[in-house]
């Protein structure tokens, strides 16, 4: 499948703790430092809307955002722009990118160690209807590159469960580690 | 072969559209491989919709730098400083703001895959994405054109959408359904060979009633607002208006435009239009500057002589055989709102945010979209409603809202708990709270000001505060702009607000201008004026200052802009004059950022040295000097001394012109001798230029000082308050240079 448009979410632990407005600041300077991978352009916030993409620092390859729109809120790392390399390896590459960002923002100090993020799970979702919509044999053809991408995460064991059947949403997965891990950091060193 | 959405849309695309999409996309390879050039690129992706976006000449200031964006494609630009890469701006036309669940799931889709997932409702019914890539553009275009919804023309110098009553058909006011009338003027102009070499925009917007806003037709290049003449449909039609910089209201070109000369008009104007328009200097391009030149009467000769020159057209009328095409047809019976389960909170939007139609037993609701924005999640939700509860009729609206019409009134309370389930069941929908903004700095180039920052704030202290409320305060509207071209259409709001900036030593400052004595109703009747520039900072002091001064004062039954008029402008502007300082960088830094925006509000390189904050150049008290004048201008102008005032507005710039030169050498106190100065130091070496409107401002003082005037007219004085309040504001930014 030559997929390029996907995203991965990691929920936040305690969601409730957090302000979105602080996101603001904190993207304005991560592109002063350029401090995560890609040409980072501008922050767009959205911090008005529910259930929205909320503060996104949006980049030419992908955006960044604290999402609410997918599910609960986590960071959502939006790929864009086509990549080279292997399906499985443009996946993984998208996972250490949004796991990059999640052990940062933990580290931020407006947060003071209050925001963590679920190394449990994630949510993978392929933007992309024409190439993936979201059917059973889509979801098929995505596994085989989708499981060699997590196995990276996840080297043990884990589950991967196509979510909502409505042929108008986008083709979702959750990805379930069945194994205890520590936290993002940790996952973060198995793909580096 | 990698599957492409032109080999799996197949027919489902109109071949005309089909084919529009496919020149495009050679048009893209081309400009790819350097065989078009940029300019004439840009005007092609314009007329598709495909507009620029902040930061897309690859230079952005991070609050301590401008950095530069290294994007892959290098030197490669879409239009002059616009690189190729940068992401943009989809405007997506909505004729009239008519939509259906389908169409509402494609441009979700659309946002998914092409945006940041978000759907922007603006003031003229359109939709905009933004973030998309040029070369994902022919991919949603095929998407879009599959439902039946094509984004040519909408922007570039054409006819852009088509605006029409949100109400049209089910309005308890309107004279007839306007609807058929707009679609069809819309289709017709669409692609029209008179309608191609036009020098600037052309806007047309309809109404069902002269009294009710929805149709702002007074501020459109035509307007038509429907009129019945002896048993027979036709229209009220206007020429001239618009918005921008300097606002113009539209003139009566016919009392009574029988129906079946609509179409054949709107084509006898383009041609004029096209023919006698400015071609070259986009600043004084608009229709209402050619109306304005040669003089209504002349005008209307002109056209009329081309009417009648025009080769007959079978489809100026085939549509009028078929009127009810447009008619939609509820799902449900019509059933009163009767003893049914209330969820909590449904009073309030009840209240605010439904309208009973002229059909009995149902209603139209609104679905009050913060800052005009929604998600595509919140789109597929909406459409699901939609067929739930009306089946089809979906209708955008100026105001950056989500009409379901034919609600049967029995089901308010459960279309209530749906909305917001979404998130979506806010009330305030037409209230104070239910702000309207431009995209401004957000992702504006033209943007000054954060207008979207500052809606978003005052919407959230307003909102608090509604259930306490006063009801005549309730009801005012507030209307944002980034800048002074006024897409937040700040001129016809009770408070208006667009954006400037002013300097404090040598730190620049977010302010936005506060624009009283708007009006909304009667189509856009009359026009606000700037009265102070406030940091934006302070903005929401002054909403606070001025409702609760209206409430204390107000006399029985008088409205908001009765009593602006009652006390004049002069006391407002004392009543916001402490507003209107700024405090010292050290003392209060927030005032150098703009709201939810932490960046320093400079120009990035400026260094700070001690005591900057103080220090303040004769040039800063000449144009402090010459913003009174405008000012007094006003005031006089309100007085009924029409020469008197426009001698002031023109003095006003004589002042700032002349403080301008001071800066450079010595210069007489004789408007001639500064003019000539002007013209030579800051005209012709483009220091007072503006990086988008050019020379434009210069050039209103420059036409001041040629054309004095004799006998001028309320309007024109008006005018020339407005345009002087712009070269000042231009003054401004030029000393930003200097």
């Amino acid at each position: 499948m030559s997929l390029h448009k996907f995203c991965v979410k990691i929920f936040a632990e305690n969601a409730s703790a957090v302000r979105l407005d602080a996101f603001i600041p904190i993207y304005h300077r991560w592109i002063q430092k350029q401090a995560v991978e890609g040409l980072l352009v501008d922050v767009a916030d959205y911090g008005h809307l529910p259930q929205s993409p909320g503060v996104m620092l949006v980049a030419h390859e992908a955006d960044y955002c604290m999402d609410s729109m997918e599910g609960p809120l986590g960071l959502l790392y939006n790929r864009k722009a086509p990549a080279g390399g292997r399906l499985s390896d443009r996946i993984a590459a998208a996972f250490r990118a949004a796991l990059g960002a999640c052990v940062k923002l933990e580290n931020e100090p407006e947060f003071q160690g209050k925001l963590r993020f679920n190394a449990g799970g994630a949510v993978f979702i392929a933007n992309d209807r024409l190439l993936a919509p979201n059917t059973e044999e889509a979801f098929q053809a995505l596994r085989s590159d989708l499981s060699a991408a997590v196995a990276k995460v996840y080297p043990g064991n884990f589950e991967l469960r196509r979510i909502s059947s409505d042929p108008r949403s986008r083709l979702t997965v959750q990805v379930g580690s069945l194994e205890p891990v520590r936290d993002v950091s940790a996952l973060l060193a198995r793909l580096s | 072969m990698t599957p492409s959405w032109k080999d799996h849309l197949g027919d489902r695309v109109p071949a005309d559209l089909a084919r529009e999409i496919e020149i495009f996309e050679n048009e893209i390879a081309l400009r790819k491989q350097g065989k078009i050039d940029e300019k004439v690129f840009a005007e092609t992706r314009l007329r598709r919709g495909a507009y620029g976006q902040r930061y897309d000449n690859g230079q952005r200031n991070d609050g301590l730098r401008t950095q530069t964006l290294a994007y892959p494609s290098a030197d490669l630009t879409k239009g002059p400083s616009t690189l190729w890469d940068a992401p943009g701006m989809q405007r997506i036309k909505i004729p009239y703001g008519g939509l259906n669940p389908l169409q509402l799931e494609a441009l979700a889709e659309c946002a998914e895959e092409y945006s940041d997932g978000i759907l922007h409702v603006t003031t003229r019914q359109d939709i905009q994405l933004h973030y998309v890539h040029i070369e994902e553009t022919p991919s949603l275009f095929r998407r879009l054109a599959a439902v039946g919804i094509t984004t040519r023309e909408a922007c570039g110098n054409t006819v852009r959408n088509v605006t029409g009553c949100p109400l049209a058909g089910v309005c308890r006011t309107e004279t007839f359904d306007v609807t058929p009338y707009a679609k069809a003027t819309a289709k017709f102009l669409l692609g029209h060979k008179d309608t191609q070499s036009f020098g600037r925009k052309f806007k047309i917007a309809f109404s069902g009633c002269a009294e009710n806003a929805c149709g702002l037709a007074m501020m459109h290049d035509v307007g038509a607002v429907a009129k019945v003449q002896d048993g027979k449909r036709g229209f009220e039609f206007f020429v001239g208006g618009g918005l921008g910089s300097v606002p113009n209201q539209a003139k009566l070109f016919d009392g009574f435009l029988p129906e079946q000369e609509l179409l054949p008009m709107c084509q006898a104007i383009s041609r004029v239009f096209a023919r006698l328009g400015e071609k070259k200097n986009r600043n004084t391009a608009r229709l209402k500057f050619l109306v304005n030149k040669l003089g209504l009467d002349e005008f209307r000769k002109l056209v009329l002589e081309e009417r009648k020159a025009l080769p007959d057209d079978p489809a100026w009328t085939a549509y009028l055989k078929n009127l009810k095409v447009t008619d939609e047809k509820p799902i449900k019976p019509a059933k009163a709102l009767n003893g049914q389960a209330k969820p909590e909170g449904f009073d309030a939007w009840l209240k605010t945010n439904v309208y009973r139609q002229s059909q009995e037993g149902y209603a139209v609701a609104t679905v009050t979209l913060p800052l005009g924005d929604f998600t595509a999640r919140q789109a597929r939700a909406l459409a699901d409603a939609a067929r739930k509860y009306v089946g089809e009729p979906i209708r955008l609206t100026v105001e950056q809202n989500l009409l379901f019409r034919w609600v049967s009134e029995a089901d308010l309370p459960a279309l209530f708990g749906d909305l917001r389930a979404m998130g979506l069941g806010e009330p305030g929908a037409g209230t104070i709270v239910d702000i309207t903004a431009c995209p401004g700095t957000d992702t504006c180039k033209l943007g000054i000001s954060s207008s979207r920052g500052l809606a978003g704030e005052l919407r959230t202290r307003l909102a608090s505060r509604m259930i306490a409320m006063d009801e005549a305060v309730r009801g005012l509207k507030i209307k944002v702009s980034g800048c002074f071209n006024s897409c937040g259409q700040h001129h016809v709001a009770d408070l208006g607000f667009y954006g400037v900036s002013r300097k404090k030593g040598s730190w620049t400052v977010p302010h936005f201008q506060v624009l009283v004595g708007g009006q909304w109703d009667h189509n856009a009747g009359a026009y606000g004026l700037a009265v102070i520039a406030v940091p934006s900072k302070r903005i929401p002091e002054v909403v606070d200052r001025m409702t609760d001064a209206f409430l204390r004062e107000r006399q029985k039954g008088e409205t908001f802009q009765g009593w602006i008029k009652r006390i004049g402008k002069a006391k407002v502007r004392t009543m916001l004059e402490d507003l209107s300082g700024i405090p010292g960088h050290d003392e209060n830094p927030s005032f150098f950022s703009d709201w939810r925006d932490p960046r320093e509000y400079t120009t990035g390189d400026m260094g700070v040295g001690e005591c900057a904050g103080e220090v303040v150049s004769p040039l800063d008290f000449g144009l402090a000097a010459a913003e009174r004048e405008a000012f007094e201008a006003q005031l006089t102008l309100e007085s009924g001394d029409l020469e008197k005032a426009g001698y002031q507005a023109f003095h006003s710039m004589f002042t700032a012109a002349k403080e301008l030169v001071l800066t450079k050498k010595p210069v007489a106190d004789f408007a001639p001798t500064v003019a000539n100065e002007f013209r030579t130091l800051f005209y012709d070496t483009k220091l007072f230029w503006d990086p988008f409107a050019g020379g434009k401002f210069a050039q209103y003082f420059f036409h001041a000082m040629e054309n004095p005037p004799s006998r001028p007219t309320a309007e024109a004085v008006h005018r020339l308050i407005e345009e002087a309040q712009l070269f000042i504001e231009a003054a401004h930014s030029c000393r930003l240079k200097l």
